[in-house]
């Protein structure tokens, strides 16, 4: 992978703007020094002459008379969404080049107002406006338990999930790090990331994609398990055999309490990751049925039947993109390419998205003669992050392990924590 | 390396909490709080505090206090917060907890032995409302779909 050992032009730049605002995130709008505002002048700047540029013009011009209205805080959300979004699509192009895969642009409908109620979207924007003035490195607990009523009303909402899982996760982060002053080491570009995509997703949201029903074989690739103190999205990676090979993503969404996590996370989806998790600790296909949407998820509304034995690297023989994201969600975090790659690739493994429990330990992956991952982009460079590891007879797959770590668990946290709850009601 | 990082490992909590005995702790309000069962009693349970600074309360959600509260904090209260350690971490519980001198506190009974409080009667129903507050993630529902927005939380 020598085309990934560089990156586009311009990517880097874009990344170092976004940086100039973080740094005044960070820092807070109502204390500005010459660096913010030369990093605040420096984004307005690079906008001259486009369709955003005047209302990050007028926005940076705001603030730094110290006028602080959402209005301004969602247009220089917006300007570091953009940057990022155009850095998304010049590394997708280049990753795609690299592997010779030709994508047409997908046919996007328009973006839609949000779910929300007007005045739930708006205190969501006041919040985030009063982080950005007090800054985030200057945050104590008080900043932030105010917003949990918010925060439970857009839970409530079921199509508003990705603003709600979004702000939940940054809202604990956020705590996890008060006092932020005593602490050097704030992750700056993570948070300018959330809080600018929590911004503009009040503005307005994608459509639902279209989708259609399919029938075929599944070869699972690997789980890729993404999860914060409340809420967990699991995605298993296949290619499904309709007929043709499509390259495809199982989704397991759900919220959740924190105790519960790991193998017993899984009790949530009942009965349909049965057969998956079986499928996936006895290395085997799955015959699925389900709705394919158009943004690449396969959406099961049944359990799938486990069949015959799996063979991941040569399936991956005929591995394809998803789809991009809509425009609103272009981000390079989302790059997630799905490749296969032989030893010696040279690409740093992404082990930060590989939980401590992952089953493809360092040595694992190191000793595969093959492996079947995704391609992911952070800390300015392309990084891998592994799948299925080994060769066509003897594989680990991430995920294989669930199955039988779940058959050791005794108590259910989720059955304890109602019955205790329930005492607590009746009598002390 | 934390230079242009979007995803950063290691963020979630050390241990793996089990909720028999601890049903609930959290780091709120400038207190560990929670619910603590009992040891002896299946039908009982305990709501427990210990604030920064040191003074502590802990009762059955009648409003009786619990009999081990003998001029210091109970078992159920040293329960709660070793389930805060394992949740939290020690170092991050003790500076909570207002402890400047954290170095070397590993367990709930060594943080309770940096403080020093008086019992402060306390009605148990603002725990337990956050207690139930809590319990409401097993009941939300999202729509199916990957939730792309995660990508930023590697588990």
């Amino acid at each position: 992978m020598n085309a990934l050992q560089t990156i586009p032009p311009g990517v880097a730049e874009a990344l170092g703007l976004a940086e100039g605002f973080d740094d005044a995130l960070m820092h807070g709008f109502a204390r500005l020094g010459e660096d913010q505002r030369g990093g605040l002048e420096a984004l307005a700047g690079v906008f001259d002459g486009s369709p955003l540029g005047p209302i990050v013009a007028e926005a940076v011009e705001a603030v730094g008379r110290s006028e602080f209205v959402a209005r301004s805080f969602a247009a220089l959300a917006s300007a570091r969404v953009a940057l990022l979004g155009a850095a998304h699509d010049a590394l997708v192009a280049q990753a795609r080049e690299a592997l010779g895969r030709v994508v047409p642009a997908p046919d996007e409908p328009p973006p839609s107002p949000p779910n929300g109620s007007a005045a739930l979207l708006a205190s969501v924007q006041q919040w985030l406006s009063e982080l950005a003035i007090a800054g985030l490195k200057h945050l104590e607990e008080d900043s932030i338990a105010p917003f949990s009523a918010t925060l439970e009303n857009l839970q409530a909402v079921p199509e508003m999930a990705g603003l709600a899982a979004l702000l939940t996760g940054f809202a604990n982060e956020l705590t996890r790090y008060v006092p932020a002053s005593r602490r050097p080491d704030v992750p700056a570009f993570r948070w300018g990331d959330l809080w600018s995509a929590a911004m503009v997703r009040t503005h307005q949201s994608p459509a639902s994609p279209t989708f259609r029903e399919v029938e075929g074989v599944l070869t699972p690739l690997g789980l890729d398990v993404q999860a914060h103190e409340n809420f967990l999205c699991a995605i298993l990676y296949g290619i499904l055999d309709d007929g043709e090979a499509r390259t495809v993503r199982i989704p397991f969404s759900s919220y959740k309490v924190d105790a519960l996590a790991g193998p017993e996370v899984w009790d949530l989806f009942d009965p349909i990751q049965a057969p998956v998790l079986d499928a996936l600790d006895g290395h085997k296909t799955l015959q699925v049925k389900g709705e394919l949407r158009a943004d690449g998820d396969l959406i099961l509304r049944s359990p799938p039947e486990v069949g015959a034995a799996a063979d991941p690297f040569g399936a991956a023989e005929r591995l394809g993109s998803l789809p991009a994201p809509p425009a609103l969600h272009r981000h390079p975090v989302h790059i997630a390419e799905p490749i296969k790659l032989a030893v010696g690739h040279g690409l740093p493994i992404a082990r930060e998205r590989l939980g401590a429990a992952s089953e493809l330990t360092e040595a694992i992956v190191e000793k595969a003669a093959e492996l079947v991952g995704l391609l992911r982009f952070d800390r300015g460079g392309w990084r891998f992050q592994p799948l299925c590891a080994g060769a066509k007879k003897k594989y680990v797959v991430s995920g294989e392990g669930l199955a039988g770590a779940r058959k050791k668990l005794k108590n259910r946290s989720l059955d304890v924590l109602k019955e205790r709850s329930g005492r607590l009601l009746r009598k002390g | 390396m934390l230079e242009r990082a979007s995803v950063v490992g290691g963020g979630m909590p050390a241990g793996r909490r089990t909720v028999k005995a601890v049903p609930f702790v959290e780091l709120a309000g400038g207190r560990v709080q929670g619910v603590v069962s009992s040891g002896s009693d299946v039908e009982r349970v305990y709501v427990s505090f210990i604030a920064s600074g040191g003074d502590y309360y802990c009762c059955t959600n009648n409003n009786r206090p619990c009999g081990g509260l003998g001029g210091g904090p109970c078992k159920h209260i040293r329960e709660m917060v070793d389930e805060a350690v394992v949740q939290c971490g020690a170092a991050r519980v003790a500076e909570y907890l207002g402890i400047a001198e954290a170095q070397g506190l590993d367990d709930g009974r060594a943080i309770l032995g940096a403080l020093r409080g008086d019992e402060r009667k306390e009605s148990p129903g603002e725990v337990f409302s956050r207690f139930l507050g809590y319990l409401r993630y097993c009941e939300l529902q999202a729509r199916p779909g990957t939730v792309l927005e995660m990508g930023w939380f590697a588990s």
